[in-house]
C-alpha cells in the first residue's frame, strides 16, 4: 500500500473517502480544517490511478507521505523559551507534514550536560513510538556527553544539532542531522528547509529499517485493519475529542481513551475471519495520561497471518 | 559615539558551535530590541568545563525623562501647582513628589495635577522640581538585560554570577560552582573590551 496525503475542498471529500474504502485502503487521519480538508491515506498501490484520476476531478493536491502510520517523538531538552518554540515546532512540523504523528516530549532534566539525565517514565513514554528525534545544541562536546540519555532508548533515534559529526562521534543514534542546533528564529532559509528535509528523509530510512525488522516475523493483522475494525466496531472511540484518537504505529496502536474503561471491549473486537482482537494483540496501559497501547503480536506467537 | 555593536565576538574552544551561538545571541537581542542598546559584547565560552561567559558595555546616552519635560509648573496661591501633561508618567511623578513633601502636605486637585507647598524661593523650587527623574530608561534597560542573558545562556546552567551596572554587564554560569579561573577571565575580557573603549 502506498501513503499519501490528500489536500482539498470539504465539498466533494467524500467522495475521494468513499473510494479509497471501496478500494480496500484506509483511512488514517482526517482534519477538515474550515473549508480545507486534509487526508493521510493508504492506497493499493495497484489502484494508484484512479485514486489520482479522482483527485484531478475534485481539483484536489496528491502528495507521497513517507512517514505515514508511524508515531514519532520529538524531545527537547526541556519546554523552556530556550528550547522552544521555533526549532522542536519546525521539525514536529515538518515531520507531520511527511505524514507522521508528532509528539513533542519536554524532559524534566534534559538540560545541561553533565547533569543531563531522563527519568524512567520518559524512558518508557519514548519507547512507546516508532522513533525519536532529540534536538541537541550548538557544541560537539555536549552533544557527546548526552548520548548517555540514549542508553535505554530501544526505538532509532535521530539526533540534531549544531556542528558537523560522523555517526560515529554520536554512539547511539541511527543518524546525525547537523546544521541545526539552537536556533532561535523561526527555520524558514532555503539551506535550513533542505536541512529540515535530510531530517525527514533520515527518519524515513529508520522507519523503513524497522518495518524490515518486522517483516522477518510478520504482525498477525495489519496495524490500519486493526484500526478499522476498532473504529467500526466501537464508534465512541473515533469520538474520543483527544486529537487523533486512534493513531497508528508500526506494530500496534495508540487508543486514547481510557484503559480501565475501554480495555475489554477492544479485546472483545471481531474480525471476519472469527477471530477475536485478544488472539492477535495485547493492550498495555500508556505512559500517556491513561490511553491504552496496542501491541499486535508476530506470527511466531500467533500461528497465523490474518 | 559607540555604533550598534561595533565589537561582537564569540570566543570559544569550538569554533564551529561560538558561530552557531553568535547566531542565538543576535536573535535573542534583535528579539529583545536590545541591538541599540549595546555597544560591546564579547562571549567566552568553553564546553568542556563547561562555562559560559558574557561582558558587555552598555551604549552611553540613554535620556532620562524629568518631571519638567512632561509637566507644567506653576505658581498658584497655595503653592506650585504641578499638572503632568503626559498620562503615563502622572503616577510615579506623584508618588516622587509624596515622598518629597509628605502626604499631608501635598494637595491632589485630580489625578494628573497635584499643589505643593512653596518652601523658599520660588525658582529654586522650581529647578528642583523640574529636576525629579519620572522614567530612566536605563531601569527597563536592566530588566531586558537580564531576561537576555538567560535566555541566552544555556538552560542548563543553574549556578550563576553577574554584575550590572550604568555602563557594564558581566555573566559567569556553568552547572558546577563557579571558578576562580572563570572570573579571572571574566576580568581579563572585561579589561580589554574597556581598552578597546580607550582607543576609540
Amino acid at each position: 500500500m502506498e501513503p499519501l496525503i490528500y489536500q482539498g475542498g470539504l465539498y466533494k471529500h467524500e467522495q475521494m473517502i468513499e473510494l479509497i474504502e471501496d478500494l480496500g485502503g484506509y483511512i488514517l487521519q482526517k482534519n477538515v480544517l474550515q473549508l480545507d480538508v486534509i487526508v493521510v491515506m493508504l492506497v493499493p498501490n495497484a489502484d494508484l490511478p484512479l485514486v489520482e484520476a479522482k483527485a484531478k476531478e475534485l481539483l484536489g493536491k496528491l502528495t507521497k507521505a513517507p512517514l505515514a502510520g508511524a508515531e514519532i517523538a520529538v524531545v527537547t531538552p526541556t519546554l523552556a523559551y530556550q528550547h522552544l518554540p521555533h526549532l522542536a515546532c519546525d521539525l514536529a512540523e515538518y515531520l507531520r507534514r511527511a505524514g507522521s504523528k508528532t509528539n513533542m516530549i519536554g524532559l524534566a532534566r534534559g538540560v545541561g550536560k553533565r547533569v543531563a539525565q531522563l527519568k524512567a517514565s520518559e524512558i518508557d513514554l519514548i519507547n512507546e513510538h516508532d522513533a525519536a528525534v532529540f534536538t541537541y545544541g550548538n557544541f560537539k562536546e555536549c552533544i557527546k556527553e548526552k548520548t548517555k540519555l540514549f542508553r535505554d532508548i530501544e526505538v532509532p533515534i535521530v539526533v540534531t544539532g549544531g556542528p558537523t559529526m560522523t555517526l560515529a562521534e554520536v554512539p547511539g543514534c541511527v543518524a546525525y542531522i547537523g546544521g541545526l542546533g539552537r536556533v532561535m528564529h523561526r527555520t524558514r532559509q532555503k539551506d535550513e528547509l533542505a536541512i529540515l528535509d535530510q531530517l525527514v528523509e533520515a527518519t524515513g530510512k529508520a522507519l523503513d529499517e524497522r518495518r524490515a525488522e518486522l517483516d522477518k516475523d510478520p504482525l498477525s493483522v495489519s496495524p490500519p485493519r486493526v484500526m478499522h475494525e476498532i473504529e467500526k466496531q466501537i464508534p465512541d472511540i473515533p469520538e474520543s475529542l483527544a486529537p487523533t484518537p486512534l493513531t497508528l504505529q508500526l506494530n500496534g496502536l495508540r487508543i486514547k481513551v481510557p484503559y480501565k474503561e475501554y480495555k475489554d471491549r477492544i479485546l472483545d473486537v471481531k474480525f471476519d475471519e472469527g477471530i477475536y482482537m485478544r488472539e492477535v494483540a495485547k493492550l498495555h496501559p500508556s505512559r500517556m495520561k491513561d490511553y491504552i497501547i496496542l501491541r499486535i503480536m508476530p506470527r511466531s506467537e500467533t500461528g497465523f497471518i490474518i | 559615539m559607540m555604533e550598534p555593536l561595533e565589537v561582537f565576538r564569540v570566543e570559544s574552544t569550538d569554533p564551529e558551535g561560538a558561530k552557531k551561538y553568535e547566531e542565538v545571541i543576535r536573535d535573542v537581542l534583535t528579539d529583545l530590541n536590545l541591538v541599540r542598546a549595546i555597544g560591546r559584547l564579547r562571549v567566552y565560552i568553553d564546553p568542556k568545563e563547561p562555562v559560559f561567559i558574557v561582558v558587555g558595555l552598555f551604549r552611553p546616552g540613554l535620556p532620562t525623562i524629568t518631571l519638567g519635560d512632561v509637566a507644567d509648573i506653576n505658581s498658584v496661591n497655595d503653592g506650585l501647582m504641578i499638572s503632568v501633561r503626559e498620562e503615563e508618567y502622572a503616577a510615579t511623578a506623584v508618588g516622587k513628589l509624596y515622598l518629597r513633601y509628605g502626604r499631608d502636605r501635598i494637595i491632589a486637585t485630580d489625578r494628573t495635577s497635584i499643589i505643593v507647598p512653596l518652601q523658599t524661593d520660588f525658582a529654586k523650587q522650581h529647578d528642583e522640581i523640574s529636576s525629579i527623574v519620572v522614567y530612566d530608561p536605563k531601569d527597563e534597560l536592566k530588566k531586558s538585560v537580564i531576561d537576555a542573558l538567560i535566555r541566552i545562556a544555556p538552560e542548563g546552567f543553574r549556578v550563576r554570577k553577574h554584575y550590572i551596572s550604568e555602563r557594564l554587564l558581566a555573566f559567569i554560569a556553568s552547572e558546577d560552582p563557579i571558578k576562580q579561573e572563570w572570573t579571572d577571565v571574566c576580568r581579563r575580557i572585561r579589561s580589554e573590551i574597556e581598552q578597546h573603549e580607550g582607543d576609540v
